[in-house]
């Protein structure tokens, strides 16, 4: 009876135990045994392995280590190949009524590298997520439609799925050069966006010089979109608490433009389908920065600038003003605090697009959000930041 | 002669009514239990008491030797597909537990023959599950089921049926759920009827793979423990 330690009662996963009658074939009282595998069967209704110990007197006792379904493990995406016959291990689980029986928790290899089935299921179910999202991603690069993602998870998760989106996205588009946000602003709010609001990436890649022309094929279904950032003059942003205080860790206001491209097949579209895949984050226009200070006349400045877009004949398309829409360092406090709750700071030189003031026009026609601009500039320009003229960030399409 | 034309003509208008007064749900696809299956307080009487005390789980269970227990056991397994295929005569109902398939004629409750109404795809048929007869009802299906032989409603806590049980299964659709209410009445193990809500989804997929169950066989396993015979000391 070598080897056989009871344990403290431990909390058993109802998962684990899905086939109901299994729940009465096993205690709840936790034990374990050594042995070598003679056999492994992959079977319904009960998978299990066969494992052989012998005993300092030569005595030999089987145990059946038992498991769930074949049906129910493939469906979780379990297998059990790595459990090799003539492999030695310690097993843990319930112990059975049946005698020299358990139900699997745990094995234990000799190499100390383990084996439990939730976390196989858990593998399982990344890698298949994380599959649907270098899918994504190569869609996303080659301009093709992205499919959604259809997981039910808390934002915190589908946070961590960005970041490994990202991740994929690096080779192609560069590294990590600052965040965007969304969803702050009076206006109607996007159906996949979170209530609260929403922080993407922008990546080297994306960025473009003032005035670059683009094509209306660069896009799928891009718009131009007219945004206000900061960038991020030291690290001291991280722990301000006052606006004056953040203020003091940003150097600069970058005039800023965007164009965003979320090409998701629409039926399969969600909110975290659309943190997921950074919020179709595709080109991202940055004017000469307007060097700030941390005071009350600039913190007045910032709140009530007004703004207004361009065309290439000087025509304003609309204009507005920041007072009323958001308040910028309200949604900087919110983009660090996001930042700090992925377990990230932010850090000097990076950009910080607080979303949309309130002038978007679409590039491709027949798009369900208006009409399509006709004018081959889209130029942005900030008034009463800087003393004389205003600053700007111009995109221009070459047609 | 004249009887049995008569009797076969009111079950053709009992069905023929059935078939045109209401509604059918569509039940098509692929279905898979979701969530807990909840039951009514189970009153038991004293033979289904006595039944319950010398049952043992470990050798009286039907699913060691992958046999339905009964009805109520084969819907409520977990992570199993289920299908229906409705046709204008009956009601096949396919488990991928155990490849059961369970062929419900439409009729009426008198209809209800004495053959087993489930198979799996091998032949061979299971007389736990009995002997069915479906129709239609304000947009629900119902099954009522009599001629079950004795097996187990609930095998982990060894709730018998017996060959007294009639079963009524209410199915619909509501809020693109499969729902299913599975009601036992049987005076003879309880003082009241035992009933089983579930709830089912439908999934994406529309494959019914086989499951292929293999016996449990603890005989194989207990021989390989048990000491030697016929050693001489």
């Amino acid at each position: 009876m070598k080897y056989i330690m009871p344990f403290l009662l431990a909390f058993v996963s109802s998962a684990s135990m899905a086939h109901h009658a299994t729940v009465a074939n096993f205690t709840r009282e936790i034990i374990s045994a050594e042995g070598v595998i003679e056999q492994v069967r992959f079977q319904n209704p009960h998978a299990s392995v066969l494992i052989k110990n012998t005993g300092d007197d030569g005595e030999e006792i089987y145990w059946l280590i038992e498991t769930g379904a074949r049906t129910t493990l493939e469906r979780k995406g379990i297998t059990l190949d790595r459990l090799k016959v003539g492999s030695r291990i310690t097993a843990t689980g319930l112990k059975g009524r049946r005698q020299y029986t358990m139900y699997l928790q745990e094995i234990v290899f000799e190499d100390g590298s383990t084996f439990t089935p939730e976390q196989e299921a858990a593998d399982a179910e990344n890698a298949a997520i994380r599959a649907e999202l270098v899918a994504m991603a190569d869609d996303f690069v080659n301009l093709r439609m992205m499919q959604g993602f259809d997981h039910d998870m808390p934002l915190d998760e589908a946070y961590l799925w960005q970041d490994e989106m990202v991740e994929i996205m690096v080779p192609a588009l560069g590294e990590v050069v600052g965040y965007k946000t969304g969803g702050h602003d009076p206006g109607p709010g996007f159906a996949t966006f979170p209530p609260g609001g929403i922080r993407a990436y922008i990546l080297a890649g994306m960025l473009r010089e003032d005035g670059h022309a683009i094509k209306v094929s660069d896009t799928r279904v891009g718009f131009l979109e007219a945004d206000f950032a900061f960038r991020v003059g030291n690290a001291s942003i991280n722990e301000a608490v006052t606006d004056l205080e953040i203020l003091a860790g940003l150097d600069a206001i970058i005039p800023f433009a965007e164009v965003p491209d979320p090409y998701y097949d629409p039926d399969t579209r969600s909110i975290n389908g659309t943190i997921v895949a950074n919020m179709g984050t595709r080109m991202s226009f940055t004017g000469m920065p307007i060097l700030i200070q941390a005071t009350p006349e600039w913190l007045e400045r910032i709140n009530n600038f007004t703004f207004a877009v361009l065309d290439e004949h000087d025509t304003v398309i609309q204009a507005g003003q920041m007072n009323g829409w958001y308040k910028p360092i309200t949604v900087v406090r919110w983009i660090r605090d996001q930042v700090a709750e992925s377990g990230k700071e932010l850090m000097p030189g990076q950009l910080l697009s607080l979303g949309n003031v309130g002038i978007l026009r679409q590039i491709h026609e027949g798009s369900p959000r208006g009409p399509a601009y006709q004018s081959n500039q889209f130029r942005l320009e900030y008034y009463g930041l800087t003393d004389g003229t205003p600053a700007t960030v111009t995109i221009n399409i070459d047609r | 002669m004249s009887q049995m034309f008569e009797r076969v003509t009111l079950s053709g208008m009992a069905l023929l009514l059935s078939l045109t007064a209401h509604a059918e749900p569509d039940l098509s696809g692929i279905w898979m239990l979701a969530g807990r299956v909840t039951e009514s307080e189970v009153q038991l009487t004293d033979e289904a008491l006595r039944i319950q005390a010398n049952y043992d789980l470990l050798s009286d269970d039907p699913s060691l030797y992958c046999e339905p227990a009964s009805t109520s056991r084969v819907w409520a397994n977990p992570n199993v597909r289920i299908a229906f295929d409705q046709s204008t005569d009956r009601i096949l109902i396919s488990y991928e537990f155990y490849d059961l398939r369970r062929d419900i004629p439409l009729g009426v409750p008198a209809d209800i023959s004495g053959y087993p109404s489930t198979r799996n795809v091998d032949g061979t048929h299971f007389s736990k599950m009995g002997s069915s007869v479906a129709w239609y009802e304000d947009n629900h299906l119902l099954i009522e089921t009599r001629n079950h032989s004795r097996g187990y409603i609930r095998t982990s806590r060894g709730i018998p049926q017996s060959e007294n049980s009639v079963t009524t299964e209410r199915l619909w659709i509501e809020n693109g759920d499969l729902r299913l209410t599975l009601t036992y009445v049987d005076d003879l193990l309880f003082d009241a009827p035992f009933v089983l809500e579930h709830r089912f989804e439908k999934l994406e997929s529309s494959e019914l793979p086989l499951y292929n169950c293999t016996d449990a066989d603890y005989d194989w396993f207990e021989k390989l423990n048990a000491p030697a015979t016929g050693e001489s000391s």
